[in-house]
């Protein structure tokens, strides 16, 4: 990886959103870089705001009245600041972005190679017939056999692992330089998942752009990813090269979720866990907001919000006891 | 214990089939049969685990409600603490069913939402006829201590807990019968990771203490491999290996165990660079057109001729384990070795 320019800089983002008792905060000054090129996970449980942070990227946040502070950057721009024609060009030309659900982001009436067509048709003035053949191409691209075959059939006709190709297919039809996938293999089977991710992987390489993968999988992630920001309730809690990250976990969380994560040596015995299940925004504890169920906590921990402290070079941890704790020793051992 | 006599298994299952079959066209006449679950035998002693794995559409759904008797078989038979269940009628059946519950992967529909949590533990005590009202909320409310809720549970309802405390809610009805045997069908697939490992914790202790029999079906190997003492391996329809869970793990016989265990990923990002996960080409191919000879043969790395024709035998070995792999018997004749000795034929790069 070569030493590169940020590509998208997300700077204090606090997001609330509106419900029937209120605004509900559900991202609190999250804050992180992705550099061009640069693959990097957004990995946490569900309501810790790593859905929420990818699509306040996109802007496209599920409730226009939601507010927002702070800033998001994509090459310098402000996301926010742009006139909706402007964010509309930068989505899709600029900035990709496959879902979970493939079947959701494809239209079923509509034969497959018309809506890459379509996509490529809405960013670029080419031809009808110049775009037909791009969407040929991309579905070659990603591995899709019989491409001008299939580009005539409509999402029914595929199976899931091909929907998702798919899709990713329309996400890369205008070669975005950064891609958004938000738990692209969660609904596939496992040999599915290994093909999709080996695809994901070869495209970011061969075209040079920059992931942004969210993902509850911890061991997804670690094959996948070049840094980590790991969420909790709302805020980023740690973020390091992926390398360091398991390694040394500086968080609880982080090193309790590394050690509760399935791998291969689990056999018999009591399994770890971490007590309690993961907040839901709106109930979030005082003080550190995992702080009920980490097993360092200290009556200190309770009592005023916790900040993020940068302790290396684009690493930072969110934990008042950090320094003391000497985390990650315990993963080998544990294991 | 609850289990049933000595060498009696819990549940036995022989040659279990079960085809579908839909209709298209004007009146119905073409006529296409889909083999879901193909000669499945397999059983379950007292107090013991087996894991089911496999991926969507490999039949392990279906043998779970076959188990369960929620749909008939077309052939074979399923004996339960070894009386024939096969062909049992309404009121008889009903009956049997107190000794086979279920826990299923999406419990926020398995709960009725306008009931409490001890109205809903109750129930099956209330369905059977067992108990009066009052002794089966007594019987609830101890049953919700076991599954590590509190008594102020009791009068709230499903939407008031989370995801995990659901989850037990949901194990709670399934074991406040005291059945001999539970099918758990991805019962911690829809629960974060944290709360994933507290519900198999609580399975593994409700088990000790009651000698229950588990049928546990996951998509997550580590997970089945954690809980389980035997492994069945499906794929489209048919068990391809069977064995001691240690066993399949590390010395897998059958080429898609293999390939399946290969394509889990791992939490290390070390191990991740190493690994070389055996990326089979294509998808499962669907039911109504399962290949001919051996189901695998279209997306195995080590196809031979014969594969593609001839139905694999069943091979059994002395420590237990079955595999249906021509690997075993013809070509490198693995017979009971592991297939992770065979090099893997060089791997065709899709078209970039």
């Amino acid at each position: 990886m070569t030493a590169a320019a940020p590509l998208l800089e997300v700077d204090g983002l606090s997001v609330w959103l509106p419900t029937d008792d209120g605004e509900v905060q559900v991202l609190d000054g999250v804050s992180f870089t992705v550099l061009c090129g640069e693959f990097t996970g957004l990995a946490g449980e569900s309501g810790s705001g790593k859905t929420m942070s990818a699509l306040a990227v996109l802007r496209l946040l599920p409730d226009r009245r939601a507010r927002v502070e702070g800033s998001v950057r994509f090459r310098g721009r402000d996301i926010f600041s742009l006139p909706p024609r402007e964010m509309r060009k930068l989505r899709g030309a600029e900035i990709g972005f496959v879902s979970q659900d493939a079947m959701g982001s494809l239209h079923p009436a509509y034969r497959v190679g018309a809506q890459i067509a379509e996509t490529i048709r809405a960013h670029e003035s080419v031809s009808r017939r110049d775009a037909a053949a791009r969407a040929v191409e991309l579905l070659d691209l990603v591995g899709i056999p019989e491409p001008a075959r299939r580009a005539a059939q409509l999402p029914g006709e595929f199976s899931g692992g091909m929907r998702q190709r798919a899709a990713i297919a329309v996400a890369l039809s205008c070669r975005p330089s950064l891609l958004i996938a938000d738990e692209p293999t969660t609904a596939l089977d496992v040999t599915v998942q290994a093909q999709i991710v080996e695809l994901l992987r070869r495209l970011q390489r061969e075209l040079d752009m920059s992931v942004l993968f969210v993902s509850h999988d911890l061991g997804l992630l670690a094959g996948l990813c070049d840094r980590l920001v790991v969420m909790y309730a709302g805020q980023v809690v740690e973020q390091a090269e992926v390398d360091d990250l398991f390694a040394t976990p500086q968080h609880p969380y982080t090193e309790a979720l590394l050690v509760a994560s399935p791998h291969p040596s689990l056999k018999g015995g009591r399994l770890p866990s971490i007590p309690g299940s993961p907040p839901m925004a709106g109930s979030f504890a005082v003080g550190c907001r995992f702080g009920p169920r980490c097993v360092h906590g200290q009556p200190g921990c309770f009592e005023a919000e916790v900040a993020s402290v940068e302790i290396g070079d684009r690493r930072t941890v969110r934990c008042v006891r950090a320094a003391e704790l000497h985390l990650g020793t315990t993963i080998g051992a544990a294991r | 214990m609850s289990g049933g006599a000595l060498g009696v298994p819990t549940l036995e299952v022989e040659h279990l089939s079960k085809e579908f079959t839909s209709r298209s066209g004007l009146f119905g006449r073409n006529q296409q049969r889909s083999c879901a679950v193909n000669d499945v035998s397999f059983s379950i002693e007292p107090g013991e685990t087996l894991g089911l794995v496999g991926e969507s559409g490999s039949g392990k759904s279906t043998t779970a409600r076959l188990a369960l008797r929620l749909i008939d078989p077309t052939s074979g038979t399923i004996r339960l603490a070894g009386r024939d269940v096969t062909r049992l009628g309404g009121a008889e059946m009903r009956a049997a069913r107190a000794d086979v519950q279920a826990v299923f992967q999406d419990i926020t529909g398995a709960l009725n939402a306008s009931m409490t949590v001890a109205e809903l533990v109750a129930e099956p005590l209330r369905v059977h006829g067992t108990h009066s009202k009052a002794d089966a909320r007594e019987e609830a409310a101890a049953m919700l201590e076991r599954v590590g809720l509190r008594r102020a549970h009791l009068d709230r309802y499903p939407y008031e807990l989370s995801g995990g405390q659901r989850q037990r809610i949901g194990i709670a009805r399934a074991l406040v019968l005291r059945p001999k045997l539970v099918v758990l069908d991805e019962p911690v697939s829809a629960l974060d990771v944290s709360t994933q490992s507290q519900v198999i914790n609580l399975l593994d202790d409700l088990q000790a203490d009651t000698g229950v029999s588990y049928l546990f079906i996951a998509h997550n190997l580590y997970v089945v491999h954690h809980i389980s003492r035997r492994i069945a391996v499906m794929y489209l329809g048919s068990i391809v290996e069977k064995g001691d869970a240690t066993q399949v793990y590390s010395r897998p016989r059958h080429p898609y165990t293999q390939a399946l265990l290969s394509a889990i990923p791992e939490p290390d990002p070390a191990a991740e660079r190493q690994r070389r996960p055996i990326v089979l080409q294509g998808d499962v191919p669907g039911p109504s057109s399962i290949p001919s000879g051996c189901a695998f043969h279209t997306r195995c790395p080590h196809v031979m001729e014969m594969c593609r024709t001839e139905v694999p035998p069943r091979a059994t070995f002395a420590d237990g384990g079955e595999v249906a792999c021509h690997l075993h018997t013809a070509g490198p004749e693995l017979a009971g070795r592991s297939v992770t000795e065979l090099p893997l034929p060089v791997r065709r790069e899709p078209a970039a």
